[in-house]
């Protein structure tokens, strides 16, 4: 699942090496379209439902809290 | 009392004092906060509209109270009818004080007819920045974010916090309620930087932002001024704005630092902007903030427009459509948030332009740069797309400048018409010495968001300077903004223009 994560960010933002930075949205890094289309594919992908609710800092900071988000939001 | 008063400072110097020495009376120092707002809001305005603001205060306390129990038991209905109902009444308190202005006037009209006077009206200070404070509070026990306050005080304190009750920033409960219920020891560090902060933000405001104000009252007062010289009043007031926001909110960061309180930044250097998208998160953060999490992704993810726009084949237009549709919303409101008028709603509808545009035709963009071997981080490239974003967001700023909308399309027919007169910046307010002051003040401006956008910032320098320098450094600027500031006059540069909104 980590490599289709990862894979899916790149497509969006190939400029940023997600696997380094860890502000990804504090820094102002993701835009918000970034982060839409992020999520949306998220959902398509892992059939998920992503609420706007869970677009927080700490969720999306880090490619590492996007895993640990994901796996979250699949399990529940 | 104005936020560049004298009585002001004497008012923060009083509260510091008793905030500090009460600082090892648990929980006395939330109650100095509470007392604090109500002093302020006394002092600046009508003591009848902190009734006001206390009802309003009130009603949300309760109201939050009522859906925190509701959400607990999980009863979905009620939560609901209480969290809209509730929201309803907030957007409709600040929409009366905001829009139905003339609803009192005409009451007003009439009883004065038969011989009943009634008192001015009057805008209840803040009411903007923290309604949308209430908001997101509501909202955030709705989404089980956090619990409903249950001490009243504390909720008051939060919601009226005195610093930034003039002009913001638009604070959330999670960020700033945990510093109020803190004890806070004094710390020379926080003094030293909110001082720095403070006398930043008064520079900006009386030094810059009050210079070039009235240069730009001059030029655009003078009906034979024409072409380019009103663009370049346009160009000036782009500045003055920023100054003038930005120092009031430095202003009020620093006072807050003086406290051991950290607010949300509002300003991340915009002037460095490379798009209207990027500027709008470099500016007014906390509103944006506010405008992206409350109405901007609950738009683009609700089911059913998600549904909707998956009937466009593309996949990249199917996920442009529905952030297109929410910048359009939330651009018109932030329009709207800004005044009355139509000229603010095509102000919201000129960003959402933009912005959305952006979105739609993000990969036509990046084609054509392909195409034209352009790389994005060519200097050359990157400070023309500074200037670029600088015109469109100047021209964009015709339509808060003017009084209203016919205002504004005159004001564009002035910049496209040919003066006959001689074009000069004399005799328009400034002598040659206040042209040259004003030059200085804009070029620091701009090298303060420079060396802000390369994470320098001259406050956290200072703290580091031996104890001469920093006290030369402190001097300097005092006397910087006695001698350079503009104080009175006809031109009344004491108020805020965000102040206003």
């Amino acid at each position: 699942m980590q490599e289709k994560i990862m894979e899916i960010l790149q497509s969006v933002r190939p400029d940023i090496d997600f696997a380094k930075e860890q502000a990804l949205i504090d820094d102002g890094l993701l835009e918000s379209f970034d982060v839409i289309q992020i999520m949306t594919t998220f959902m398509d992908e892992f059939d998920v439902y992503i609420d706007a609710d869970d677009i927080e800092p700490e969720n999306l900071n880090s490619f590492d809290a996007i895993c640990a988000f994901l796996t979250q939001k699949i399990g529940s | 009392m104005e936020l560049t008063s004298y009585h002001f400072l004497l008012f923060i110097l009083a509260v510091l004092i008793l905030y500090y020495a009460l600082s090892r009376v648990k929980g006395a120092q939330r109650y100095v906060i509470a007392a604090a707002n109500v002093a302020l809001i006394c002092f600046m305005t009508r003591k009848t509209i902190l009734i006001l603001i206390v009802f309003l205060v009130l009603f949300v306390y309760f109201a939050g109270l009522l859906l925190d129990k509701a959400v607990k038991e999980k009863r979905k209905a009620l939560s609901n009818l209480i969290l809209y109902g509730a929201l309803f009444f907030v957007v409709a308190y600040l929409c009366y004080f905001k829009f139905f202005k003339w609803t009192y006037e005409l009451l007003q009209q009439t009883l004065a007819l038969k011989g009943i006077g009634l008192v001015e009206w009057i805008f209840p200070i803040g009411l903007s920045y923290y309604t949308l404070t209430m908001c997101a509070y509501l909202l955030d026990i709705s989404h089980k974010k956090h619990e409903a306050e249950r001490n009243l005080i504390d909720f008051f304190a939060f919601v009226t916090f005195f610093p930034s009750l003039i002009e913001g920033p638009i604070n959330l409960y999670r960020k700033l309620m945990p510093q109020i219920k803190e004890q806070h020891m004094i710390n020379p560090d926080n003094l030293s930087e909110g001082f720095v902060r403070i006398l930043w933000g008064y520079f900006k405001k009386l030094v810059i932002a009050d210079r070039i104000g009235v240069l730009v009252i001059g030029i655009l007062s003078d009906e034979t001024a024409a072409g380019p010289l009103v663009f370049f009043a346009m160009v000036l007031y782009s500045f003055q704005i920023y100054a003038d926001f930005s120092g009031g909110i430095d202003v009020v960061m620093g006072v807050a630092r003086m406290m051991d309180i950290g607010l949300t930044e509002n300003f991340k250097a915009p002037l460095l902007s490379v798009s209207v998208t990027e500027y709008w998160a470099r500016w007014h953060m906390s509103l944006g903030e506010f405008m992206e999490k409350y109405i901007y992704y609950p738009i683009v993810l609700n089911r059913r427009i998600m549904k909707l726009s998956k009937k466009i084949k593309s996949t990249y237009y199917s996920k442009a459509f529905s952030a297109f549709l929410a910048s359009v919303i939330v651009f018109v409101i932030v329009g709207i948030w800004h005044g009355t008028g139509w000229n603010y709603v095509v102000y919201g509808c000129y960003q959402a332009f933009f912005v959305g545009g952006a979105v739609l035709m993000g990969p036509v963009y990046k084609a054509l740069l392909q195409k034209l071997h352009i790389q994005a981080k060519n200097p050359v490239w990157h400070i023309f797309v500074i200037l670029r974003t600088f015109t469109v967001l100047t021209f964009g700023r015709y339509f808060i400048r003017a009084k209203d909308l016919t205002g504004a399309f005159e004001l564009f027919a002035r910049t496209f018409t040919s003066s006959a007169g001689k074009q000069t910046l004399l005799e328009k307010g400034l002598d040659v010495p206040g042209l040259i002051v004003m030059a200085i003040g804009i070029l620091i401006l701009i090298i303060a968001d420079i060396l802000a956008g390369n994470g320098i910032r001259i406050r956290e320098k200072v703290l580091h300077m031996h104890i001469l320098a920093r006290f030369a450094f402190y001097m300097v600027t005092i006397v910087c903004i006695i001698v350079f500031g503009m104080y009175g006059g006809e031109f009344t540069g004491a108020s805020f223009i965000y102040q206003g909104f």
